[in-house]
């Protein structure tokens, strides 16, 4: 038997994403236990939302998952319209699912450059930022900004596009599918030191996904086909013919094939609803104050990492009564201890990469 | 050993077909831009800070002092007083905007009921110290009236008539 080492992995270490710190226990090169402690970043969001009006919270809801801000004003004006009973015309909800899914991409391919990175990959990196510049260009067209868009608003979105935006995105979706993907492939999918480095590290078994509340790639990596556009649909999913991305590996592997897989279906979704977009208005009725009835809601969508979900309690006022933000990535991140158990000190690395963690998100 | 050798060369196989790919890549266009030598143009409706905007006629802020931008701010950067023109028309006295905590949203914007303020194109919005992110009534207004297409401030307008009929 010998002496355990303590060992810190952060907060200011490169592989962590952030300001993440792991304590962990290791044996050697094994790893007895691997607790995350979080917290450095947080900003009180929650508390901050509540003295802000409806409309004025929407800017900071852009900052908790930085990566993919459109999303998280997806969730926020969704559960702002359901308690106030609003209606969104039918063109704003495709140009939502548009810049949705194009978010979706976005994150998938930071994850993917980020992920090769952890393995020392720096090749799959530069062309992962270098793909997703192409987003954000077409992000800036249609919102002004590139990180934080400030975008969707409550009862519609701020700013119609335009057919420059279409034919942008329709170049875009056409190098994506024919260049990008195969690129990427050969790139990384067959390379037997990935391959090494992924299969069978990091495994999540399906019943760990239901006992640590696992959603998004994480879950479907694991087998579990749990998707909430497909199962709960919202906005207007219900219209896009796409597959789930799943595979039953359980392991790293496993959730980069799903998470490759959803790129190219979002893709498939971002066609249908440009080809599909609906003519009228972008913004639909909506008063000056903005004063919902006092209740609670509660909306979840399938955010690029999980299920977000916002819960909101009104007391009748123009502000939030409470506002609470179930973040994916906060969820996800709980399973690291659980997942590296017995597995040597460069597999934490991995393993961490794959969960697709944003502190901002998970400390708000 | 036949599995092992076999390996091997998937192994190899799988690293020449990588390199193949970033090979490509020699040949080709460098995609990085040499900032600040080269500029990528920006793209239409870039949403840099918030600006004032001023009147063409008469040089003067289209602003009415209303309140309705800082109201609207989620962060309180707008701070703002009004003060009665020469002539009853409502004015600014002060308008300041601290770009240490603008989020840079357009929530101003859309709450003007004036169509007063437009968010600015510049994205160079740094500065050496705190004091120069405060930005001021007549830097506001310069920024917009670039905006406009116009340089702050304005040439003052003969006030002559006849002035007129004779550039025509």
């Amino acid at each position: 038997m010998t002496d355990t080492m303590h060992l810190n992995m952060g907060p200011q270490h490169p592989s962590t994403h952030g300001v993440l710190r792991l304590m962990v226990e290791v044996d050697g090169e094994r790893i007895l236990s691997a607790k995350p402690d979080i917290g450095y970043l947080h900003r009180c969001f929650e508390k901050t939302a509540e003295g802000l009006t409806y409309p004025q919270v929407l800017p900071y809801t852009d900052r908790t998952d930085y990566v993919a801000a459109m999303t998280n004003e997806f969730a926020y004006v969704l559960a702002a319209e359901k308690l106030l009973g609003l209606e969104v015309p039918a063109r704003a909800q495709f140009i939502r699912v548009i810049m949705a899914e194009l978010q979706r991409m976005a994150n998938h391919l930071v994850w993917f450059g980020t992920f090769a990175l952890d393995m020392a990959a720096v090749t799959p990196f530069l062309y992962a930022f270098r793909d997703r510049e192409k987003i954000l260009d077409l992000f800036e067209r249609a919102s002004g900004a590139r990180l934080t868009y400030s975008y969707y608003r409550i009862g519609g979105v701020r700013k119609d596009i335009d057919a420059e935006f279409v034919r942008m995105a329709r170049e875009f979706l056409d190098y994506f599918e024919n260049q990008v993907l195969p690129e990427y492939h050969r790139l990384l999918t067959g390379n037997r030191i990935f391959e090494l480095r992924t299969q069978g590290t990091g495994y999540i078994s399906p019943e760990q996904v239901f006992a640590y509340g696992l959603s998004g790639p994480m879950a479907r990596g694991s087998g579990v086909a749990w998707d909430i556009r497909k199962n709960e649909p919202y906005s207007s999913y219900d219209r896009f013919d796409f597959e789930m991305a799943l595979a039953t590996g359980g392991d790293n592997y496993a959730r980069y094939t799903v998470r490759i897989k959803e790129m190219a279906e979002s893709a498939r979704i971002i066609r249908q609803a440009l080809d599909g977009l609906p003519e009228g208005e972008v913004m639909g009725k909506v008063p000056r104050v903005l004063k919902p009835p006092a209740g609670e809601v509660y909306v979840r969508i399938e955010a690029p990492k999980g299920e977000l979900g916002v819960f909101i309690v009104s007391d009748g006022s123009t502000k939030p009564y409470r506002l609470k933000w179930r973040a994916p990535s906060f969820s996800n991140l709980q399973v690291t201890e659980a997942a590296t158990r017995g597995e040597k000190v460069a597999d934490l690395v991995v393993t961490v990469g794959s969960i697709d963690v944003v502190l901002g998100e998970v400390d708000r | 050993m036949s599995s092992i050798i076999a390996d091997i060369l998937r192994s190899a196989n799988s690293i020449v077909q990588g390199h193949l790919v970033t090979i490509r890549e020699f040949f080709q266009k460098p995609v990085t831009e040499q900032y600040p030598d080269e500029r990528l143009p920006r793209m239409e409706g870039y949403r840099g800070h918030p600006t004032l905007l001023v009147e063409p006629e008469t040089g003067r802020p289209k602003c009415t002092a209303c309140g309705a931008c800082a109201r609207a701010c989620p962060n309180n950067a707008i701070e703002l007083e009004g003060m009665k023109a020469e002539d009853g028309r409502r004015l600014p006295a002060k308008y300041r905007l601290d770009m240490t905590r603008c989020l840079v949203c357009n929530l101003c914007v859309e709450a003007c009921p004036f169509d007063a303020l437009a968010m600015s194109r510049e994205y160079e919005l740094v500065s050496w110290d705190r004091e120069g992110l405060i930005l001021d009534m007549p830097d506001l207004l310069r920024a917009g009236a670039k905006e406009q297409g116009l340089t702050y401030p304005l040439p003052v307008k003969a006030p002559v008539v006849e002035k007129e009929g004779e550039k025509a």
